[in-house]
């Protein structure tokens, strides 16, 4: 597909028209958490739209909101202000079903901290989104085999994840993430804890489902080599997203980087 | 772009209502593989259990045993009444009219007379077809009645005119010199009896209602512990797209099943526990001679149905906050 300049230049600035090509939109998404007396504004009104198969890196300091942003537009909790859009689909009108629907099919979500069921295997982790999609057993018993080899942990499908390094849980964590096909994926530092070949391979890999297979990709890191290989880089910083550049714009060697 | 991937842009519809057996398997493997902590979670019921069991059980064991004293008590005053009247009973033959339905301690006495050597016992409806026979010692009378024809039937073959009434007698056979074995208690008697019957009726209801709680208690600890444990779990479940009702039914799955066998481990342990206790005071042979199995039973069964119950009923608090949680917060260290 040709991409003429003024489009490209739309298309990151973000596009004003509401058209089917873009399958996340935050409107003013504000998110306040009350502790006690105290409010946190963890997101001051991000704005926020982004294209069907796009790959997508977000940056910024910790306690930024990164998380926070991600669990609005990953439909796991609801905005304090603003709506979410994902598909066409204003988040906060689904009910409980819906969202379970949502998050098990549309959505694949590789967390900073794996979040992988610690009483079951790697197998059963990565077909467990498939059963509860309805999937049955030996179709997903073959996916989730083939997914695993995918990843490169051939042989360790019946290890429990307190077994395996964090790399090796990370890539258990992406390999679940991909079971149920989802349109998008939400990846919170996917390549922290793993070595720079399989982190290498990781990219490869996303990237790779982004151009074959029209994923979405949006992802939260500060790995150089994933900055570089994304469409968008959006800085975030106390809960305002203060930047959006293409990584051709943007100087690597600066000291930000290191 | 791949068809194959994202078969079709498909409008939201409702999530895939798992099979009961799948989240049965989620249950119990997470119990066998976290079997430390279900153990811990089992004692908790087993314990809960066990003291309402225990408690059950000691108050129904108290209960037969001190009935089973009173019992042999009455009998043996009844023995010595009439041995008072016709001396040693070794190789005498006695006369037996039932005048009315023998009640407990009646029909052991009947059974004590035989132990006590008695030859025969010969029924007084008997005596009038077996004309000379000799040798009968005194008439003992099950009741308070003894029809005059029946007397007059039988008294030519007594050597002893003696007639033994287990009950207080309404119309004392003429010639005849009578006993009563039994006093009837007086009111006085049966008003102190009741009250302190009633008495033991408010204890022991406020005893096991102290022991559902401390078990409730006990159980609900046990089981909101092993909930909370478990949040980010749950969220897990959750942004892989389990349904509010199938984590629902997770817990409650395996509250039931460690209620299960909590309560029917707790049950046999309170039972065996208070069996042990009364034993070592009373002695075995009393204890088991006096208990019922009937109602050991019934307050096993009471037990165990309880434990189940109890556990199910507190887990409907964890497992309805665990199913509406935001899977944010309960992933709590977000995404
Ligand atoms: N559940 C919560 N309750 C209260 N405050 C919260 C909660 N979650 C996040 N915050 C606050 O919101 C702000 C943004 O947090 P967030 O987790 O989004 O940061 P982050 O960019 O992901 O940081 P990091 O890179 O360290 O993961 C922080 O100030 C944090 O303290
Ligand atoms: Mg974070």
């Amino acid at each position: 597909m040709e991409v003429t300049p003024e489009k490209l230049r739309a298309l990151l600035a973000g596009s004003e028209s509401e058209g089917s090509g873009c399958i996340t939109r935050a409107v003013r998404v504000k998110k306040i958490y009350r502790t006690g007396e105290q409010e946190t504004h963890a997101l001051r009104g991000a704005c926020l739209q982004i294209r069907r198969g796009e790959y997508l890196s977000i940056m910024g300091p910790s306690g930024s909101g990164k998380s926070t942003l991600f669990n609005m537009i990953g439909a796991l909790s609801k905005p304090s202000e603003g709506k979410v859009y994902i598909d066409q689909v204003d988040v906060a009108q689904l009910d409980f079903d819906e969202l379970a629907w949502f998050r098990c099919r549309k959505i694949g979500y590789i967390f900073q901290s794996y979040n992988l069921v610690a009483t079951m295997t790697c197998l059963e982790n990565v077909t467990l989104p498939m059963s509860f999609a309805g999937v049955d057993a030996e179709e997903a018993h073959e996916r989730g085999v083939e997914l695993l080899e995918l990843v490169g942990l051939g042989g360790r499908f019946l290890h429990k994840p307190g077994e395996l390094s964090g790399g090796q849980q990370q890539r258990v964590a992406i390999a679940r993430a991909l079971a149920n096909r989802p349109e998008i994926i939400l990846a919170d530092e996917p390549t922290a804890n793993l070595d720079q070949k399989t982190g290498e391979e990781m990219i490869s890999l996303l990237t790779k489902l982004r151009n074959e297979l029209g994923v979405t990709v949006i992802s939260a890191t500060h790995d150089l080599k994933m900055l570089k290989s994304s469409d968008r880089i959006l800085w975030i910083r106390d809960g305002v997203i203060e930047r959006v550049a293409r990584p051709s714009e943007i100087d690597f060697s600066s000291g930000e980087f290191h | 772009m791949s068809t194959s991937f994202h078969p079709a842009a498909s409008p939201i519809e409702n999530q895939v209502r798992l099979p009961f057996h799948v989240a049965w398997e989620i249950v119990v493997q997470g119990i066998r593989i976290r079997m430390g902590r279900s153990v811990v979670t089992l004692f908790g019921v087993v314990l809960g259990v066990a003291f309402l069991m225990s408690i059950l059980s000691a108050g129904l064991i108290k209960g037969a045993v001190a009935g089973e004293i009173e019992l042999r008590q009455r009998v043996a005053a009844m023995i010595g009444f009439l041995l008072a009247d016709t001396g040693p009973l070794p190789g005498k033959t006695l006369a037996l009219h039932r005048d009315s339905l023998p009640d407990a301690a009646e029909d052991r006495f009947v059974e004590a007379l035989r132990k006590q050597g008695v030859s025969e016992i010969v029924s007084a409806a008997e005596i009038p077809a077996l004309p000379g026979k000799k040798g009968l010692g005194a008439l003992v009378v099950i009741g308070g009645s003894l029809p005059p024809d029946i007397w007059e039937k039988i008294s030519p073959s007594l050597s002893h005119r003696l007639v033994a009434f287990t009950r207080t007698p309404s119309s004392p056979p003429a010639g005849a010199s009578v006993v009563q074995l039994q006093r009837e208690p007086s009111a006085e008697d049966l008003q102190k009896q009741a009250a302190a019957r009633k008495s033991d009726r408010v204890r022991t209801i406020w005893i096991v209602t102290i022991a559902i709680l401390v078990t409730m208690i006990s159980i609900s600890n046990a089981l909101l512990m092993s909930v909370t444990e478990r949040f980010r779990e749950i969220g897990t479940m959750k942004c892989l797209g389990a349904l509010s009702s199938f984590i629902r039914r997770i817990f409650f799955i395996e509250s039931a099943l460690i209620g299960f066998t909590g309560s029917v481990i707790g049950s046999a342990f309170g039972l065996i526990f208070s069996l042990a206790v009364y034993s070592a005071t009373f002695g075995p042979g009393l204890v088991f001679s006096s208990i019922s199995v009937f109602w050991l039973t019934v307050a096993y069964l009471v037990c165990t149905v309880g434990g189940i119950l109890a556990a199910v009923i507190a887990a409907i608090y964890p497992a309805d906050f665990a199913s509406r949680m935001v899977p944010a917060t309960a992933l709590r260290t977000n995404i």
